[in-house]
């Protein structure tokens, strides 16, 4: 894993947390087993005319991930505080869900261009959700444009 | 004189000729340019030869072909399983209408044999790079589900579907039938080429037949569909936390402010569920369910799917 890379990880929501497993029929990866899912931008730096940024979801739990496919955040760090960067009104979101078999990774682009325009000089990360309501958490990747 | 003659023979033969022809094909032309207005392009790949074709639809080119029929069909009965000796037909029935989009106010379906639950289906597609994605879909005929564009291609994953695998009325574990493979996968040629959401709709024709029944379809007006009670029911990827996987989950409520490709519904969807019918009382649907909330507008507080349009449904009556 990158040096740069850190995984962090944002309890949207404790709710049900307490829902054991026990009636589960299929086995999907919960958000328990976070510490083995992270994602990394497959560059650490980008320039500003970036039109795509692909991402890797690494699932190293035991189990099938299933994840959304377009409901990722961006953010950018300014003033020591990290802020959302809106998308723009043309950005859609198809209703697909992907799944991540245990130990393999998928591939997620961001069309930076079509969903948030050019994006200026920065530190950012992208956020990727994991769960579904509702418990929802993030694992993100930093990056830099440069 | 002879001159002459020649020149009265001249018109009199154009005169007869438009006589015949011109006012029948007027006449068609005029009513089915108000029922076919727009042609549509579809395209198409066979996911076991490789083969692909491109497909027009509609317009006045083929409405002439519809001319005869001054009353379009508009709608088509759904189909019942064989083995179904009742029509039970549990569709439109859902918990209450609601105002607030963002609470989650889905319900498992538990009943996934029962009709028109066991004619919709999870759908999982695999990509060329190996990559998995999973949505919904719903029967259509035999052996034809009607889907979201989306769900069969993907220009960011290689394009096509390699290939896709569907289950009816699954819940979780117990498989009532299938995985049926794709055999031909078809998206509107302007999602395809360019991404277009109006035309975020597709079909998956399966190379096996699941007795499971399929939906009926519903033309609707801009009246109607500002506020019809519909149900939408898929597969949600991922389902709630601490539930099981695969599982059928709906929720109803009315539809608001329809576009002429496109209707909108406080509805609670998640991933997964693309390509789910948007369905009225008595199984007729009336919508393909493909996107969550976002942007400007209606599609800011509503969750949205492809309307069915005429030239919609007279495409997808040539899979009857």
């Amino acid at each position: 894993m990158r040096k740069g890379c850190i995984i962090l990880v944002l309890l949207i929501s404790a709710l049900s947390y307490s829902c054991t497993s026990s009636s589960m029929e299929l086995s999907t990866a919960d958000v328990t087993d976070i510490e083995n899912i992270f994602i990394e931008t497959e560059e650490a730096e980008y320039s500003s005319d970036v039109e795509t940024i692909r991402y890797t979801l690494t699932n190293n739990t035991e189990d099938e991930l299933d994840t959304e496919y377009h409901r990722y955040v961006v953010e950018m760090y300014e003033r020591g505080e990290w802020y959302t960067i809106p998308f723009l009104p043309s950005k859609y979101y198809p209703d697909i869900g992907i799944t991540t078999h245990a130990g393999k990774t998928s591939s997620l682009l961001i069309d930076i261009k079509k969903d948030l325009g050019k994006l200026k000089k920065g530190k950012y990360r992208i956020l990727h959700p994991i769960g579904s309501y509702p418990s929802v958490v993030y694992v993100i990747s930093e990056f830099t444009i440069s | 004189m002879k001159k002459n003659m020649k020149a009265y023979s001249f018109l009199l033969t154009v005169c007869l000729l438009l006589a015949l022809v011109v006012p029948q094909h007027a006449v068609g032309y005029a009513d089915a340019v108000s029922i076919f207005d727009d042609e549509i392009q579809i395209f198409s790949k066979c996911l076991t030869t490789g083969e692909e074709t491109t497909q027009s639809f509609g317009g006045a080119q083929n409405a002439l072909s519809y001319s005869s029929s001054s009353t379009p069909i508009t709608s088509v009965d759904p189909v019942y399983p064989s083995w179904m000796t009742e029509e039970v037909d549990t569709g439109g029935i859902g918990i209450s209408p609601f105002t607030i989009i963002g609470n989650d106010d889905r319900t498992r379906v538990t009943n996934t044999a029962a009709f028109p639950f066991c004619a919709i289906v999870h759908v999982e597609t695999t990509w060329p790079n190996g990559e998995v994605a999973n949505g919904s879909g719903f029967m259509w005929t035999d052996r034809v589900v009607i889907t979201a564009g989306h769900v069969v291609y993907d220009s960011s994953r290689g394009g096509w579907a390699k290939s896709i695998r569907v289950w009816p009325g699954r819940d979780g574990t117990t498989i009532r039938s299938g995985p049926h493979n794709g055999w031909w996968a078809h998206a509107g040629g302007g999602f395809v080429s360019s991404g277009k959401q109006d035309e975020d709709y597709g079909v998956i024709e399966l190379s096996t037949a699941p007795d499971v029944g399929a939906f009926g379809m519903s033309v609707e007006s801009n009246s109607t569909l500002n506020s019809l009670f519909v149900t939408v029911a898929g597969y949600p990827s991922p389902v709630p936390t601490g539930q099981t996987a695969r599982t059928m989950w709906q929720h109803s409520g009315n539809t608001t402010s329809p576009t002429t490709s496109k209707i909108f519904y406080p509805i609670d969807t998640t991933t997964g569920q693309s390509g789910s019918p948007v369905y009225k009382s008595g199984s007729y649907a009336v919508g393909i369910h493909a996107h969550g909330t976002g942007g400007t507008g209606t599609s800011a507080n509503n969750n949205s799917g492809v309307r069915i349009t005429q030239d919609l449904f007279n495409w997808f009556m040539t899979f009857k």
